[in-house]
């Protein structure tokens, strides 16, 4: 993704007010370096934390490079550290599409008929297509009825849905169909599907759009420390980075 | 602003320039070869809907003499989509084009369109991985979970089209009296990673296209039939990044899937002369836009057949 500035040297600032709390930020280009400056730590006392680097090649994840005050009085001096834990982590998306996927781990003999699929993040009224289910599979995986078939779905928990009828909205009653035995696939028919009206109030039917490219960085506690303190950052991206190699 | 500059893009004057490398490799495309084109007029909006009804329950009703049956509720089913700006810009300064031999511009002009077909097939190909139902190769003794591309597999994946009464996407290719060749079946399209071509080079009836009876409409990138489908093959599809990869093989049948622009400027090559935004006319820049989206119309027409690689 970083082709897309590739040669270009770049540069942007951002000012904000730290929650004391986790937060990603978000950059206008894939950056090289960002550092954090803690202005509210500036003439601190001992033990903050004033500056803070992230390096894009930094290859420990949530680690961050600190410059920590440790004598506050006139002439003051600090230290180099290396903050472990709750520092930096990239987190740029890769943009696309998201895909729309779930795996079954099961599926019930029931009126109606429930399928588990952990963290599937369906709605209520979109459609499904399950697949990868049946006797035709090497080793049979049970539920033949519903397999490569479509269901408009009502989403019971975060891992479990109930399959209806595309045309009556009549539950599924699998009570006498083949028994469950492994794995499956369900597969959100469309992003953008409006199922027949009226829509539910929990339904969002956006229309299909390609996300874009996000250049994220994910910062810690570490690093914007206490609620209130006031930060500037600085955000680059180097016109070149040459490898001189090794000098050993 | 980045500029081409003779830094980057410097003479050949001390050298005798030979012209193969302008040959530059590409991808096989197939964002415009399968899919259905829908426009939408210029000076109007951006997002296209699409509407279709479920088909009505057809299980037999007798009426009785004195009453009418009960009505069916027509059952609707829209698509949105959105159409996006999707684009690329590139600056030559004025050096270059006075230093560097004539066809600079050129080259740059067929890069850039090459570009802009290969992003909008990615665009397509993001929309196949994210929505079309999947099917498992598992007959396979590669030892993976998901296994290599086998016959078997592949009749699971013609029978979910069949099922769904999807209609063939190739009509037959009549037989002939050259020796050596046959007739190929009506088929769908089964779209390819190159990384396979062994894997269905050894399915069942496999015929490469050499064999045809007639060579007319085969595709450039067409590596045979087998059975029912005609495979293409292109290093744009779908890997994942599992130890063993898998591989997003899409067989694809009539009326699967489409992409929207809109009238006229769905897609430009913008060429900008020398002074197009400085003083003193000392840069051109050149860039495409493409008005673009695509999406799933009907997922009973279309599956992807996941695989990893023969041993």
């Amino acid at each position: 993704m970083s082709d897309l500035f590739n040669g270009r040297s770049m540069s942007e600032g951002y000012k904000f007010i730290s929650g004391g709390a986790e937060h990603t930020f978000t950059f206008n280009f894939d950056a090289d370096k960002v550092i954090f400056y803690n202005l509210t730590d500036w003439t601190g006392t001992a033990g903050t934390f004033p500056i803070t680097t992230w390096f894009k090649d930094q290859t420990t994840a949530a680690h961050a490079y600190q410059q920590a005050v440790i004598d506050s009085s006139a002439g003051a001096s600090f230290n180099f550290l290396d903050a472990a834990t709750n520092g930096f982590t990239p987190a740029n998306t890769t943009g696309g599409v998201a895909t729309s996927y779930a795996t079954i781990t099961g599926v019930s003999a029931a009126d109606p008929c429930v399928v588990t699929a952990v963290a599937h993040g369906f709605q209520s009224n979109q459609v499904v297509r399950i697949t990868d289910l049946g006797s035709d599979m090497p080793t049979a995986r049970g539920m033949n009825q519903i397999n490569n078939n479509r269901y408009r779905i009502t989403v019971l928990t975060a891992d479990t849905f109930s399959l209806k009828d595309v045309t009556s909205d009549e539950a599924i009653n699998s009570t006498a169909y083949t028994a469950y035995v492994s794995n499956g696939r369900a597969t959100l028919e469309t992003h953008v599907l409006l199922p027949n009206n009226p829509p539910p109030a929990s339904y969002t039917a956006n229309a299909f759009e390609y996300d874009a490219v996000e250049y994220k960085l994910k910062v810690g506690t570490a690093v914007l420390a206490t609620s209130g303190d006031v930060f500037r950052i600085e955000v680059y991206k180097y016109g070149q980075m040459t490898d001189l190699g090794s000098f050993v | 602003m980045t500029v081409t500059t003779t830094a980057t893009y410097g003479s050949m004057s001390n050298l005798w320039a030979h012209r193969a490398l302008l040959q530059r490799p590409q991808h096989f495309n197939v964002h415009n070869l399968f899919g259905k084109k829908f426009s939408l007029p210029t000076k109007s909006t951006r997002t296209i809907g699409m509407r279709g009804q479920e088909n009505f329950n057809s299980d037999p009703v007798v009426l009785s003499e004195d009453s009418d049956p009960t009505p069916e509720v027509v059952n609707k089913r829209d698509i949105n989509v959105t159409v996006q700006e999707f684009g690329k810009v590139t600056l030559l300064s004025r050096t270059v084009l006075l230093v560097v031999e004539d066809d600079t511009a050129n080259e740059t002009a067929d890069n850039l369109s090459q570009a802009m077909h290969t992003m909008l097939d990615k665009v397509t190909r993001g929309v196949w991985a994210s929505s079309i139902p999947q099917i498992s190769c598992l007959s396979g003794s590669n030892g993976n979970a998901i296994t290599e591309l086998t016959s078997k597999d592949l009749d699971r994946a013609i029978s979910y089209l069949d099922e769904n009464n999807t209609e063939k996407a190739t009509p037959t290719i009549e037989g002939s009296s050259k020796f050596g060749t046959g007739p190929i079946s009506a088929s769908y399209w089964g779209v390819a990673n190159i990384k396979l071509k062994r894997d269905i080079k050894a399915l069942d009836s496999y015929m490469p296209t050499k064999e045809y009876g007639a060579q007319e409409a085969v595709l450039q990138a067409e590596l045979g039939n087998t059975d029912e489908v005609r495979w293409v093959t292109s290093t744009l599809v779908n890997v994942s990044t599992d130890t063993a990869p898998q591989y997003s093989n899409t067989i694809i049948g009539a009326n699967a899937y489409g992409y929207v622009t809109i009238d006229e400027v769905s897609t430009e090559i913008i060429m900008k002369p020398l002074g197009f935004n400085d003083y003193l006319n000392r840069f051109q820049a050149m860039g495409f836009t493409a008005w673009f989206n695509a999406e799933i119309l009907d997922d009973s027409h279309i599956v992807t057949l996941l695989s990893t690689k023969a041993a």
